[in-house]
């Protein structure tokens, strides 16, 4: 047991180590960009798979990106609004949005929230389309200024890193199956009624993690639109929201490490497809296919029951 | 907007909207009889508008001749899916949701690949246009229109007559109760798929003879339909209905008024609305 913990937190020490020393070592910026879209791809999974976790399955993940790059961007742009204040009030914004979202949807059982929540994807599509000012129409916001202070890639990286590192702990304490928010979120795909019959409001603790879910997703999407300093309204597009399921089933649906799994290799493996053509969306299309029929537990899932497995000695 | 206006768009959108029906009765059949989301249904409305063209301008087929083909051939391909794919997620709505979002995905990546990034349009059998009062109707629209009402009425006789069509009403119901009364439980989820993917089949190709075909049209049509079986009320044939041509009338008044980008806010205002006044829509069961 101590030779395993010993083994489980050098690993975590080396991966730290590579991933704070990565800019310094390779000078190459195409790969510092993967990594840095990798991080934000994280923190949407964790979201999405928080959102799960809590039994609802949003397909619209994408939009409230979308809402908090917009907002932030538009403060910054025509208030004049610091990015940090900006940055925040997107986080707020979107939360709201979520609020009125999940709280009219969650509360019926059903497909309605995942179909509404993957319609709303492409309402707000339509509606950034539709109003050149302030959203820019179909060819979107170009030019968004630097955050001060955070110029160059290398900071950049640094500051999505410490970004997904917060909200890798924050939802990892969500969702660890020993803290008693953990516990109910399990309890509320496994038994709904027994839940409530002791005294938890089901429908409050889903919408609540909804809206965690999707305040960091405008977080996510305020940082990437300030780092690519250009925002459209297919950046974050229904293209969007089936990537961030596809990492989450990857990794293993309802999983915080199969989250960051899943978006860690799907993000290299979407770069390495991007040059040739529309492949990428049939490589993801198979995958998904592939992990339903013979590893519906996603990778993750697959080892951790291995490893339940061996410890009783069944393997 | 004047009366003439107003008038042309609500014939515009009632044509439309029956089209919309087929998709969404596709959707809604899949849904109460197999609980499938069907993601793909975008890319099967996509395939049956090529599958039609080709038969038109390649293999010379008639217009008319390459409905009820077209139809068949996703009939096969539906039948195909459920052996390979369906069948082994059976009851798991979320295996279902996301092996149904793969399909759709492999279907869009080949349909780039083989099908090209080109608007193409099916030829239109008959040209012209009826004039009624100020009202102007392509003839073609009507015809469409007139299949879609023709293929809407088969498929409540085949539901509510024939022996296969109590079987669904009756897996509906109750699977299991009805498996045990001897209902072919594979069969019936076998020929339901089918009948889902012609009907969405034969949408995609009167589309294709009215507006242009490309790999990506399936989404928003399919978006609608989702709209549309929540506003009728899951199941609901009647229902399904009602909302379709509602929808389609709203899409295109809105489409006149305000945008067509904006016709698709409106229709989710509504859905959003229903959720919260009628969650079980016009027609739908409490």
């Amino acid at each position: 047991m101590l030779r395993n913990n010993i083994l489980k937190y050098s690993i975590l020490l080396v991966i730290l180590f590579i991933i704070f020393t990565l800019p310094l070592s390779i000078k190459n910026p195409y790969i510092v960009h993967i990594f840095i879209m990798m991080y934000l791809n994280i923190v949407l999974a964790m979201g999405l798979t928080m959102i799960f976790k809590a039994g609802a399955l949003s397909f619209g993940h994408a939009a409230y990106a979308s809402i908090g790059a917009y907002t932030s961007v538009l403060l910054v742009t025509m208030l004049n609004i610091p990015f940090w204040i900006a940055f925040l009030l997107a986080g707020a914004v979107t939360a709201l949005v979520a609020l009125f979202i999940g709280g009219i949807t969650l509360g019926v059982r059903g497909i309605y929230f995942t179909i509404t929540t993957f319609a709303f994807t492409e309402v707000m599509k339509g509606i950034y389309i539709a109003y050149p000012n302030p959203f820019g129409g179909p060819g979107g916001i170009r030019g968004i200024p630097h955050i001060s202070g955070i110029e160059t890639k290398e900071q950049f990286y640094y500051m999505a890193l410490m970004f997904a590192l917060i909200s890798f702990f924050i939802f990892y304490k969500m969702a660890h199956s020993k803290s008693s928010f953990g516990i109910i979120c399990d309890g509320l795909k496994l038994n709904e009624l027994l839940e409530q019959s002791l005294g938890i409001n089901t429908k409050t603790v889903r919408i609540f993690v909804f809206i965690v879910g999707c305040t960091f997703a405008g977080f996510a999407g305020s940082i990437m639109a300030h780092y690519l300093r250009q925002i459209n309204p297919e950046t974050f597009a229904i293209h969007t929201s089936i990537d961030i399921i596809v990492f989450c089933a990857a990794g293993g649906f309802g999983n915080i490490i199969g989250a960051v799994v899943g978006a860690t290799s799907l993000t290299m493996i979407g770069e390495l497809l991007y040059g040739i053509g529309t492949y990428k969306s049939l490589v993801f299309g198979a995958m998904l296919i592939l992990i339903v029929l013979f590893l519906p537990e996603g990778i993750v899932g697959f080892f951790s029951r291995k490893r339940i497995l061996k410890s009783k000695g069944k393997i | 907007m004047s009366a003439e206006v107003f008038w042309q768009s609500l014939v515009n959108g009632l044509m439309m909207g029956m089209i919309y029906v087929l998709i969404a009765l596709g959707l809604t059949l899949l849904y109460s009889i197999m609980h499938i989301v069907n993601f793909a249904h975008g890319e099967i409305y996509m395939l049956g508008g090529f599958v039609s063209y080709y038969l038109v301008t390649q293999l010379e087929f008639n217009y008319f001749v390459s409905l009820p083909v077209t139809m068949g051939v996703l009939f096969v391909a539906g039948i195909i899916l459920e052996k390979l794919f369906f069948s082994r997620v059976r009851g798991n709505f979320m295996h279902c949701l996301l092996l149904t979002l793969g399909i759709s995905l492999i279907f869009q990546s080949l349909g780039w690949t083989f099908f090209g990034t080109e608007d193409v349009s099916i030829p239109s059998p008959i040209s012209g246009v009826f004039k009624f009062g100020g009202i102007f109707i392509p003839k073609q629209r009507i015809l469409s229109a007139l299949i879609g009402f023709l293929l809407v009425g088969l498929l409540y006789l085949l539901i509510a007559k024939t022996k296969i069509g109590r079987h669904m009403r009756s897996i509906e119901q109750d699977s299991e109760a009805s498996e045990l009364f001897g209902v072919n439980i594979n069969l019936v989820n076998m020929v339901a798929l089918g009948i889902g993917f012609a009907l969405a089949a034969i949408g995609g190709a009167l589309i294709g003879s009215i507006f242009v075909l490309n790999p990506s049209i399936g989404l928003v049509p399919m978006l609608k339909a989702f709209v549309i079986i929540i506003m009728g009320g899951l199941g609901s044939i009647g229902g399904c209905i009602l909302a379709g041509l509602l929808l389609g009338i709203i899409d295109s008044v809105v489409a006149t008024l305000l945008g067509a980008n904006l016709a698709y806010v409106v229709a989710f205002a509504i859905l959003i609305l229903i959720i919260i006044i009628r969650p079980r829509g016009f027609l739908g069961h409490a």
